[in-house]
């Protein structure tokens, strides 16, 4: 009884006695921090500092407790204190949360689409809405700096490379045939809907040790994981329509779309440099199927079938100078599958595989050229995060292709085929370290075997960054990037050995207020570039070599003009090469020393319609007049083309979108193509390398219907 | 014997009655400085204080729906927050609805505020956002109707987001009106709550009530 009066009278006692907690909580750097939350752990007393980071609450227990102080960015903080009724005066010092979103990011030879500031963003939305990407993920890609715009090609030209040597990925799995096929010297559009993809990132350069094959660029693009919700897209084009529809449930989804693409009807009322003999035609479906799997798992497939089919008149290929008509036909089959998940909180895995397909019909009179692609690629990779700071990356993969030629003559027994058939492994292993969230190291290596060239590499890859402010950061990048020879180039000769370049990357990045700056310095050393004899049939070599420099700058501001957004690109390259044909080191003709693109994007609120332009520009290109002595002295026009688009949410299911490219219509000369004999004069007589069409206006209509008829394409143009 | 049994019965009662009452006062404290809360800071202060309950009073769903909306709140009231800080406080908005829906799968509120942090989301970046959040928030009105029809709240963000999107295309938004006065007339009965639990909307209601007393010229109020 007499414990238990004692007992109470010091509960009694206890509730007297209240003292005053009061201090200060400060950030690493000694800056007062407002707002944070303080109190006494197992109980409701506490506070929130001030202005000033200063706090002060009674508490009116007596006895050890913890104090604790939690704040948004910064880590838990706990300290035990003693409190016997005499007031309390601290000093606490939070100590910062690492956060990766936070931390430094390499910025060197990266453009790429991230939850970062730093990271310059392409999403499906800014592909569709650059005026002149005509949604085509390449085109829009060429606005950034780094490239180039080579409109006989199509293809990404990154700092001095050809579009060859820029590779493809779909979440980390290689695509062998990436783009479409195209009459000679027309331009070439990349095979997939930017829709598809949550993320495009390019790299100019110094990339990770998990991507081989590319000499210059990889272009990575991953793809979305569930969609929304169950519609039906229907797409209506001037130049064709498509149809999709998406089924979900709990777990997965289902999307499967057929499209039709015929620009006869277009083509026959506007006026085209090119005699068509069937305008392009093109048609094609796609199936796309997600499922979740246990933990965070998900598996992806997506798989394509298409036809395309063209005629046109060109210069024949007998000497006659006389146009021929050429008719192309394209069959493509495409299959990509990938499965990522966690085995536990630190090991995650993603593994995959793709299926290739593409054949190529070229017929010009009775002459019949088959060409014909088969690749597959099957790639396992494992992340182990060590530490919030320390992640390793390693992986295994295997290339296989198998390329063909087959001549044959119409009416007439047998062919002549010649194929190669090459299985590449390769292996990676890549540290990424923060040694804290101001300076980062990313070092890889890669090795591959190739079997049909039967060599050995190993690139070593290697990229540092460094946070110089709040919002700046400096990043450099060094590597060794080898890719084998071009397809055609391999045909019957296994003694080459694979190109290499290898890259010097120094990158300046600032960001502020939704706007971003990026200064890019790189040299770029080609070998083993392969060259052929100066005499028709000698064997090749490997002896070419190459180099390029060059200075990017890029200004991005989503900010200064109210509802719009722009960014400027601009890129100079130098860059001379001695390879293939060339009789000397020489500018090659797909280098353009000064490039830039000037982009603008504005939503009208009142005309719920989103507007854009882009201007691009390229200085003169050098090419090889066949009536000089000298190589490589002629000068093209330069490149100059102003894109417009448009377009207008009119119902929320239903929207309108309309693009031109080259409303100016400047005129674009993308090179000379020569007859190969000589004609009465003495002279080569040559024909100019044009567009298409002067201009090209596409308009078109999408429409979505949902159970409510709620949605739309929203995200197809912008909001 | 007796006494010491009394004695810590009337002990456990003390504690039990002090836990109740510290838990009561300490909520009570709390909202009245979230209902005179009116900057970043003084929301960011009602937060911690509601976090402060929520961490002793682990039972109970009010202190995380209540720092939850305050930080909702800040998300669209920080005018100093880059995109990122913006995420930072959704973050925790919505860690603390997940909370509340782990321990109360059928908390018709919960949802109706997680219909509230999805549009803040959205608003963060409406241009790329635009669709996913708009898809995810009429989401969560939909189960929280499901779960309890007459939920007022869920109903008035329903109509808010249907007339806000009806004044975007110019439509007419008179065809909403029978539906937002029968809230306003029922607003009183369907709003009958526990003291302490949610209860706001009403003034955002007459506010859409207002807009049909003027439907000819339609307003930006909704957003």
């Amino acid at each position: 009884m007499k414990a238990t009066i004692l007992f109470l009278s010091f509960l009694v006692s206890n509730a007297l006695i209240a003292q005053t907690i009061s201090g200060k909580v400060m950030d690493g750097q000694g800056n007062s921090l407002p707002g944070a939350n303080i109190y006494i752990e197992n109980t409701f007393s506490g506070t929130s500092t001030d202005a000033d980071g200063k706090f002060r609450f009674t508490f009116k227990d007596t006895g050890t407790f913890n104090l604790m102080v939690e704040f948004i960015g910064f880590e838990k903080y706990a300290q035990p204190i003693t409190l016997n009724g005499t007031n309390k005066n601290l000093s606490i010092t939070l100590k910062e949360k690492f956060n990766q979103l936070k931390a430094v990011t390499i910025t060197a030879g990266t453009y790429g689409s991230g939850k970062s500031e730093t990271a310059v963003v392409m999403s499906s939305l800014d592909v569709v809405t650059t005026a002149g990407s005509m949604g085509d993920i390449n085109a829009a890609m060429r606005s950034l700096p780094g490239t180039s715009n080579n409109g006989e090609s199509g293809k990404l030209f990154v700092h001095g490379g050809e579009g060859t040597e820029t590779g493809t990925y779909i979440d980390g799995i290689y695509v062998h045939q990436p783009y479409t096929t195209s009459a000679p010297n027309m331009a070439v559009r990349g095979r997939f809907n930017p829709f598809m993809f949550q993320g495009t990132s390019f790299s100019t350069g110094g990339y990770s040790a998990e991507y081989g094959q590319a000499l210059s660029s990889v272009l990575t693009l991953n793809t979305n994981d569930m969609p929304d919700e169950n519609a039906m897209n229907i797409s209506l084009m001037t130049i064709g329509g498509d149809l999709a529809g998406t089924q979900k449930w709990k777990t997965g989804a289902i999307t499967v779309s057929a499209n039709y693409l015929n620009l006869k009807p277009y083509m026959s009322i506007t006026p085209q440099n090119y005699d068509w003999s069937q305008e392009p035609k093109a048609y094609g479906g796609s199936m796309s199927f997600r499922q979740k799997t246990k933990g965070s798992g998900m598996w992806k497939i997506y798989g394509s079938l298409d036809e395309s089919n063209l005629s046109q008149y060109q210069l024949g290929f007998d000497g006659t100078g006389t146009r021929k008509n050429v008719d192309i036909t394209n069959n493509n089959q495409f299959i990509n599958t990938s499965w990522h998940g966690s085995l536990s909180e630190k090991w995650f895995v993603t593994i995959g595989g793709s299926y290739t397909h593409n054949n190529d019909r070229f017929v010009q009179d009775a002459f019949v050229l088959n060409q014909k692609l088969e690749g597959n690629h099957a790639k396992a990779t494992v992340k182990y995060e060590a530490t919030e700071k320390i992640r390793i990356r390693a992986g295994a993969e295997n290339f296989y292709t198998n390329f063909s030629n087959n001549y044959s003559i119409l009416g007439v027994d047998g062919d002549s085929l010649v194929s190669y058939t090459e299985n590449l492994t390769a292996g990676f292993i890549e540290a990424q370290v923060y040694t804290s969230s101001k300076f980062l190291v990313n070092a890889g290596l890669r090795t591959e075997h190739s079997k049909y060239l039967n060599q050995n590499t190993v690139s070593p890859r290697l990229s540092l960054a460094y946070k110089l402010g709040e919002k700046s950061s400096i990043s450099a990048a060094y590597g060794w990037f080898y890719q084998n020879p071009l397809n055609q180039q391999l045909l019957k000769r296994d003694y080459l050995k694979s190109e290499l370049a290898e890259h010097y990357i120094l990158s300046f990045n600032k960001s502020f207020k939704q706007r971003t700056l990026r200064a890019e310095a790189y040299y770029k050393n080609y070998s083993n570039l392969v060259k052929y004899g100066s005499t028709f049939g000698a064997a090749y070599t490997n002896s070419g070599n190459g180099y390029a420099y060059g200075l990017d700058f890029y200004f991005k501001d989503d900010k200064t003009i109210k509802n719009g957004s722009y960014w400027i690109s601009y890129s100079f390259l130098q860059s001379e090469r001695d390879f293939r044909y060339y009789p000397e080191t020489a500018v090659p003709t797909f280098a353009v020393t000064h490039s830039i693109s000037f982009v603008y994007k504005h939503w009208i609120s009142k005309w719920r319609s989103y507007v854009g332009a882009s201007m691009r520009y390229g200085s003169p290109r050098v090419y090889n007049d066949l009536n000089s002595t000298e190589f490589n002295k002629g000068t093209l026009p330069a490149y100059a083309s102003l894109d417009m688009n448009w377009s207008f949410l009119f119902r929320q299911n239903i929207i309108f979108y309309a693009s031109a490219t080259n409303v100016l219509g400047f005129d674009q000369v993308f090179g000379y193509q020569y007859s190969p004999t000589k004609d009465a004069n003495g002279q080569y007589a040559r024909t100019p390398v044009l567009p298409a069409a002067k201009r090209f206006v596409f308009v078109g209509c999408f429409i979505t219907l949902t159970k409510k008829g709620e949605t739309n394409q929203i995200d197809k143009i912008g909001f | 014997m007796k006494a010491i049994t009394t004695t810590i019965a009337l002990l456990f009662t003390l504690i039990t009655l002090a836990g109740t009452n510290g838990y009561n006062e300490a909520m009570e404290t709390a909202l009245n400085q979230f209902k005179t809360s009116k900057s970043v800071a003084d929301f960011q202060n009602s937060a911690n204080s509601f976090n402060r309950i929520s961490n002793l009073a682990k039972e109970e769903w009010l202190p995380n729906y209540y720092e939850a909306q305050c930080y909702i709140f800040m998300s669209f009231m920080d005018k100093e927050a880059d995109a990122a800080q913006k995420d930072a406080y959704l973050d925790i908005a919505e860690a603390r609805i997940k909370t509340i829906l782990e321990n109360f799968p059928k908390n018709d509120e919960a949802y109706a505020l997680q219909s509230f942090m999805y549009t803040g989301r959205l608003v963060v970046d409406p241009m790329t956002r635009g669709r996913e959040f708009s898809i995810k928030s009429m989401g969560a009105i939909k189960t929280a109707l499901a779960i309890n029809p007459k939920n007022p709240r869920a109903l008035y963000l329903e109509l808010s987001n249907e007339v806000g999107t009806a004044n975007f295309f110019k439509e007419d938004t008179s065809k909403y009106c029978e539906r937002i006065n029968a809230l306003v007339a029922n607003w009183d009965e369907y709003n009958k709550v526990a003291p302490m639990h949610p209860s706001w909307g009403k003034n955002q209601v007459l506010g859409l009530a207002n807009g049909c007393k003027t439907a000819a010229t339609p307003t930006n109020e909704t957003k």
